[in-house]
């Protein structure tokens, strides 16, 4: 599904990624761990195409599609999805409109009808009782005045509302207590299906108490510096980075 | 709210205590525009403007709260493209005591177009209780369109609550990637930023007339 080759990408003169390589194929979950300013978020943006960030060598494809020249919304029309790190407001335009623009758009670029206002309500109240979302939330404002915790919600019942074939989730679950990381960790687990995928970034192990990868990636000074199963997680936890840093 | 489309006035009028009178002047053209108001005890008034295109247009309001318990709310919208220039000087003076007065101007600025906004609240010295707000905000689309917004405030009384705030921005790139990340396209992304934007000046003006605002924020936008 996604194939990344010797991926190098900038922000302004500074290379953040300096050779990564990821296969993902459909049905997997890969976590992609590592210490702050590995180049975690920048990975994630990079495959979302944020403006800012330049690939500079390698190739990444998407279901056998060169992706690197496709702007953001092409991206998600092909079916990728970004949960943010740090989802963003956006005063004035309510969760209902904002979600009823993106899902119309999708639907238009594969041909299809505007959604009817009443199956647009039941995905509404289908996707947001996923998340424990109550029912005004569709009229509040995107991410305005959210919680920490419902700003992250917010990210998985956009992902389910969009089910886009490839979810890269940026720090879902930074910020979380307990409860809200088991609302997240349910949401993204109900949404998994054999035909799509998940990238679970994540500084913390805990996460992966609730989603257990397939996967785990270390990303240390922008490489892939170590790959291996889920046990790897608990290593992490018990050991720190260090370890992992000074053994390369 | 009645609505006035007019190109030159200079007007001035009294309203008188007790009553209350809602205004929405449409500006398509160019004009100058004058308006000198008194509003007496527990009477209030509302005036929208709204200016749209490349037109030159400069506006002058004088709103004088003459009586206890007076109020007044302003709001105006400038949609311009072109070679727009558009100037709104709004004088608020609060002459007595309980009086309360709110305002929210916003413009978005495209093509070459140019706004200026200057904005006087005025606190007489025995106007306590005096509560005034006044907000400009502007979005410049283009590298050459310009925004300028003084606020100003003049308070002689004691125990009043006097606000103020102005802001010249531009589209955020922040929400814009945010939006075309759900796949919304880059131009449907930034009209919808500025639907929402001057949505907020529309609060008090007729649905039918901010929906038929739409085409020319597509306009303004492209």
């Amino acid at each position: 599904m996604l194939d990344i080759r010797g991926v190098h990408a900038s922000v302004g003169d500074v290379e953040i990624l300096k050779g990564i390589d990821l296969q993902v194929r459909a049905g997997e979950v890969h976590a992609i761990m590592g210490p702050n300013g590995a180049g975690k978020s920048t990975l994630a943006a990079t495959l979302a195409g944020r403006d800012n960030i330049s690939v500079t060598q390698g190739s990444i494809s998407f279901e056998g599609e060169d992706i690197i020249p496709m702007s953001p919304e092409e991206r998600s029309w092909k079916g990728i999805f970004l949960g943010f790190q740090y989802p963003v407001e956006i005063p004035g335009l309510s969760n209902a409109n904002f979600m009823k623009a993106a899902v119309n758009e999708q639907r238009k670029q594969r041909g299809l009808e505007p959604v009817s206002a009443v199956e647009f309500l039941r995905m509404m109240k289908e996707k947001m009782a996923l998340v424990e979302m109550d029912s005004q939330f569709s009229s509040r404002a995107v991410n305005a005045g959210f919680s920490g915790g419902e700003k992250k919600r917010n990210e998985v019942f956009q992902m389910a509302m969009l089910d886009p074939k490839l979810a890269i989730l940026d720090e879902s679950d930074s910020g979380l207590d307990v409860d809200a990381l088991r609302i997240v960790g349910n949401g993204v687990n109900k949404l998994r299906r054999p035909d799509n995928a998940t990238i679970l970034i994540t500084h913390y192990q805990r996460l992966l108490d609730y989603i257990v990868p397939d996967y785990i990636h270390v990303l240390y000074k922008g490489r892939i510096v170590m790959t291996g199963g889920k046990e790897l997680a608990g290593e992490i936890e018990e050991r720190g980075y260090d370890w992992i840093v000074n053994s390369l | 709210m009645e609505i006035l489309e007019f190109t030159q006035s200079n007007v001035r009028l009294d309203i008188e205590a007790g009553s209350v009178r809602s205004w929405l002047v449409m500006q398509r053209s160019d004009g100058v525009c004058s308006m000198d108001i008194s509003v007496g005890a527990g009477a209030s008034l509302e005036l929208a403007f709204i200016v749209l295109g490349d037109v030159r247009v400069s506006n002058r309001l004088d709103i004088r709260l003459t009586g206890e318990g007076a109020s007044c709310r302003l709001r105006g919208l400038w949609l311009l493209n072109g070679q727009a220039d558009v100037s709104f000087t709004v004088n608020m003076n609060h002459e007595v005591p309980h009086c309360t007065s709110e305002q929210l101007f916003k413009g978005i600025e495209g093509g070459a177009a140019h706004s200026d906004f200057f904005g006087l609240i005025k606190v007489a010295p025995d106007a306590r209780k005096t509560e005034a707000r006044q907000q400009c905000h502007n979005l410049l689309l283009t590298d050459k369109a310009r925004a300028n917004a003084k606020p100003q405030l003049e308070i002689y009384a004691d125990d009043v609550i006097c606000t103020h705030g102005a802001t010249v921005g531009r589209l955020a790139d922040e929400e814009l990637f945010y939006m075309r990340s759900r796949g919304i396209s880059l131009e449907e992304a930034q009209k919808m930023q500025l639907t929402v934007f001057a949505a907020e000046a529309l609060d008090i003006v007729p649905e039918e007339v901010a929906e038929g605002l739409q085409g020319w924020i597509d306009a303004i936008s492209e």
